[in-house]
Formats: C-alpha cells, structure tokens, sequence
C-alpha cells in the first residue's frame, strides 16, 4: 500500500473516530453566548492589561522626565488590588468562553487549507497567551514557580501577546458579534395551550450567562480579602489572612535574603552621598533626628495591602544633612538581588511623607521588615518599598 | 468608509481593519519581546511549554471530561436534577480551577508565617459546601412547589415549544 492510500486510509478512520461539533450539545452554545462571554472577557482582560502595564511602567519607567504621581497615597494599592482581582475575574469567563467554542476545533474539514489554517493557529496562539497570563498569574500569587523564566519579563511580554490575540478574531468577526449581540439569549417561547407561562425546564443558555457570571462573583469574593480586608472571612483563596510580625504580612523575610548578619551588625551606618557630601549615620543618629509618623500602606505587585503606621526620618532630611536639594535617589539595601535597589524620583524624595522608618506601629522595626531601617514612601510597590538600607546615593 | 482591497479582504472597513492590524502588531510586539526580556535558551523553552499548557490541557483533557460529564448527567439523572447538579459540577470546577494552586501548599515558605497562612483544603469544602448546598436546596424548593402544585389539582407548568424546535427539549 502506498504512503498516499495509507492517509487515505487513516484520515477516514479519523473522520469516523474523531468528535464533530454535532456530538457536543447544541442547544446552550451558539454566538449569541459567546459574544456575551467575549464581551465580558474583553472588559476584564483590558482592565487586566492595563494595571498591569501601570505596574510594569512604576517598576520600570520609561526614559523621559515623566514619572509616576507621590498621590493620592492608595493609588498603586488599588490599581494592583485591580489587576489581580479582574485577572481572578477573567479565568471563569475564558474557561466558559473556551467551553462555548470547543465544538468548533473538531469541525470537518480538520486540515482546511491557508485560510482555515491561519484561523485555527491565531486561535491557538489566543488560548496559549490569554491562559498563560491567567495561569502564571495565579501561580505567582500562590508562589508556586515551577518554572525556569523571570516571571515578571514573561507576563510582561506575553500580555500583549493575548491581547493581539483577543483583538484579532474580534476584527474579523466584528460583524457577527455585532449580530449576536442583538440577538435575545434564548429563542421566543411559545405559550402553552393553558396560557401558563411558559417556563423552560432545564439549563438554559441564560442559565450559561448565569453560572458565567457566579463564577466571576464567587472567584472574586474567594480571593479579594487580603485587599478588602472587611472580607476576609469568606475568601478562603486569599494569599494572606493579613497578619504577621507587628501586625504586617512579610512578603520576603531577612533568612530568605541572606542580610540578617549585616542587618544585625551594631556597627551599622547608613551613608547618604549627596553629590558634594558624604554622611554616615547610626542608628542612633537617625534616632536623635526630629521623627516624623506617617501612615501608609505596604502594597505587594501580588495584590495584597495592609495600611500601618510607621516612624521614621523623612528622606528630605537626611539630604539636606548631606547638602543634597531631593533629586532622584538610588535607596541601595544590604541585599543583593534585583529588589535590593530602588530609584526615588525627586518629587517623592521631596515629599515629606517619604521617610526613612525606623518603627512600625509603636515599635522598633522588626528584622523581617527591614531592620535597622527601610523606605517607606506613598503610592508605591512593596517591591520597591527597600528594606535593610544601607546607602542611599545620587541617582 | 470602505476601500477597495483585493480578495478575501474586499468590502472590509477601515476600522475593522485598523482593529485587525493592532492586534497582529500586538502579538508580533509581544512575541518579540519575550524573546528580548527571556535572557536564556532555557527560559524560552520553559516559557514555550507553559504556553502550550492551557490548549493542550484544555482540548485534549477538559472538553472531553466536561463532555462526558455532561453525558452521564444526562443518563443517570431524572429531568428536574440536571440543571441544579450540571450548575454545582460547574461552579465547583470554576471554583478549583482559581483554588487549586492554594489548595495544593506547593508555594509555603517555611520562613515566612504570613504568606499563605490559611486552612485552603478546608476552606475549599466550605465553598463548595456552600455551592452544593444552595444548588440542591433550588432543586428541592422546585421539586416541592412541583409536588404543592400536582396536589392542588393544577397541572404544571408545561415544557415550552421553542419557536421551529417543535418536541426538542432535553
């Protein structure tokens, strides 16, 4: 038998074997559901994708003068609560989408030439991006790495990646979804004889929307509590319950980063070069200095916020004492990996509230909050909250 | 405002097409920039397979357990039990796909007391407790309001006939 009758052969066994979109039910599928469901995924994942580009562009600004606000203080707090929770929010919305459109990958002919091919590749492509976001995602927020990338870089990149890939079958099939979208979800009912009314019995294709948009709810009251702390009760996916060591969660402790030996040292000073003059303070230094008391939240890039109270000199201060006007400083941590460097712009350093804290709710700083001093200024990432500082320099 | 293309992309308008490019430059974007950020031959790799996890497991493993439960609903049930059980299944399986990762401990750090300082199996059966709970007590109001109903003497409510679907509601 030759390599083509063989094909043949086991391309007709396959058409006989292999699901058609006929043998998944019909009845609660259909555009007028997937439109919906898309329209839904297309408003969770933008606000998705644009928090989390705000987070990615904090983290890493763009050359230029422009530079992320010292205000209002809570900002960078909500726009990540936003970012995790619509990405919760997403993931029921694309495993309906996904179970609405299934029937279609085994539609005949499976190997429908160019046209067929390139459809069916950028609806891979979509599925691939738009499940790798959700997934790492939740995977980070759950600290599981079980993989060999930089997860920041990777859902970075990958997030355009999906939205092209949201974007593009909605182009081309904007007609349809706009006729879908017109459409009534169910088909008209005809009253019955009796005139009772007519009440469909089993699920419907609302009954789709429904479990669509329960899944939305119960996922996000599940997990939102480490951010609404007035739900925490109920959300038994939170990362956090949102206590720790002086009533603030840790995200990296000192054992973790190796500092513990340094950050411990009786002979520790922290030099703050200005760019004529170079100080070196103790920690008793920093304490004879006037303190200042601010509240202000630590808000982690996985979601999570506690507001605290904190004390400590503001970062103006210890500038002026080495005769530095604020412009952008470099806060450097006595840990070395990527978290232990920080850039200051010169308008937060400027603000009164940024501070050089040296207590945390009434007491001395705890070693896995950044013994002996940490920064903590207003609207800004956990991340780059620095802890275990040692220098901090002219940009 | 049309313009005149050739082929397949004739009659096209120019938002539409302008919409279409956005989202071929996103994906370029982002595939370029993947590679840039990724730094190794091993971190492209990884990061490949992970990609393939969710078509993979979605078409290959979900789609066909959900089908199948979905077959088996329909066998073993009577009629009024399927809608509040294919809802619980449903909302269940939502709920594990955002828990399963806590559930799991994988990402406990052993010096860190407050990361991930929940009872998550446990609080995983209260939810789908809940769920179950609120599903088949729906089934059970309906089924007595049914059984009120056919004691009264009242026929109930009869299945509707969908609009060219005459006799078709499984």
């Amino acid at each position: 038998m030759s390599v083509r009758d063989r094909l043949t052969e086991l391309s007709e066994i396959a058409e006989k074997r292999l699901p058609k979109p006929e043998s998944f039910s019909q009845r609660l599928r259909g555009s007028v559901v997937t439109a919906r469901i898309g329209r839904w995924l297309a408003v969770s994942f933008g606000i998705c994708f644009l928090t989390g580009l705000i987070s990615h562009f904090v983290q890493h600004p763009l050359a230029g003068p422009w530079r992320w606000p010292t205000g209002p203080v809570w900002l960078y707090r909500v726009t990540q609560g936003v970012h995790i929770t619509s990405g919760v929010a997403s993931i029921p919305l694309l495993a309906v989408k996904l179970w609405s459109v299934a029937p279609r990958f085994w539609r005949r002919p499976l190997f429908g030439g160019l046209l067929d091919g390139l459809e069916r590749l950028s609806i891979l492509v979509l599925i691939a991006a738009a499940g790798f976001q959700l997934l790492t995602g939740l995977l980070n927020v759950a600290e599981v790495y079980a993989w060999d990338f930089y997860f920041p870089n990777a859902h970075f990149a990958v997030a355009f990646v999906a939205v092209g890939a949201i974007i593009l079958p909605i182009a081309v099939k904007l007609p349809v979804i706009r006729t879908a979208l017109g459409e009534p979800v169910e088909q008209a009912l005809v009253p019955t004889e009796d005139s009772l009314p007519a009440k469909p019995r089993g699920l419907t294709r609302r009954g789709v929307l429904g479990i669509a948009a329960a899944g939305v709810g119960i996922g996000v009251l599940t997990t939102v509590g480490d951010k609404l702390h007035f739900l925490s009760p109920v959300s038994v996916f939170a990362q956090r319950r949102g206590s720790g060591p002086q009533g603030l969660p840790v995200n990296q402790t000192a054992a973790a980063t190796g500092v513990t030996k340094k950050a411990s040292s009786t002979s520790w000073k922290l030099v703050v070069a200005g760019a004529a003059k170079t100080v070196s303070l103790s920690r008793a230094d920093l304490q004879a200095l006037p303190q200042r008391r601010v509240r202000l939240p630590i808000a982690c890039v996985e979601g999570w916020s506690v507001n605290a109270d904190w004390e400590g000199v503001p970062l103006s201060a210890l500038l002026a004492l080495a005769e530095q006007e604020p412009v952008e400083v470099r806060m450097m941590s006595m840990e070395r990996s990527i978290y232990g460097t920080s850039m200051v712009s010169a308008q937060l350093a400027a603000d009164p509230d940024t501070l050089v804290a040296l207590k945390l709710n009434g007491e001395e700083l705890d070693l896995d909050h950044g013994f002996p001093a940490r920064l903590i200024a207003p609207n800004r990432p956990g991340a780059m909250q620095t802890k275990w500082l040692g220098r901090i320099e002219v940009a | 405002m049309r313009i005149t293309l050739p082929g397949i992309l004739a009659g096209i308008g120019i938002g539409r097409l302008l919409l279409g490019a956005l989202g071929l430059i996103g994906i370029g974007f982002g595939g370029v920039v993947f590679f840039v950020l990724a730094g190794s031959f091993r971190a492209v790799l990884s990061g490949g397979l992970w990609l393939l996890v969710p078509p993979v497991v979605s078409d290959l493993l979900i789609m066909p357990i959900a089908a199948g439960a979905g077959w088996l609903i329909a066998r073993l049930l009577p009629a009024p039990w399927r809608a509040p059980v294919t809802v619980a299944i449903a909302l269940s399986v939502l709920v594990l796909l955002i828990g399963w990762p806590f559930i799991s401990g994988l990402g406990v750090h052993p010096d860190n007391a407050s990361l991930l300082n929940r009872n998550y199996p446990l609080g995983a059966l209260v939810a789908l407790g809940v769920i179950w709970l609120c599903c088949l007590g729906y089934a059970v109001v309906r089924w007595m309001q049914g059984r009120r109903a056919a004691a009264a003497g009242q026929p109930g409510p009869a299945p509707p006939v969908p609009l060219g679907q005459a006799g078709v509601n499984s």
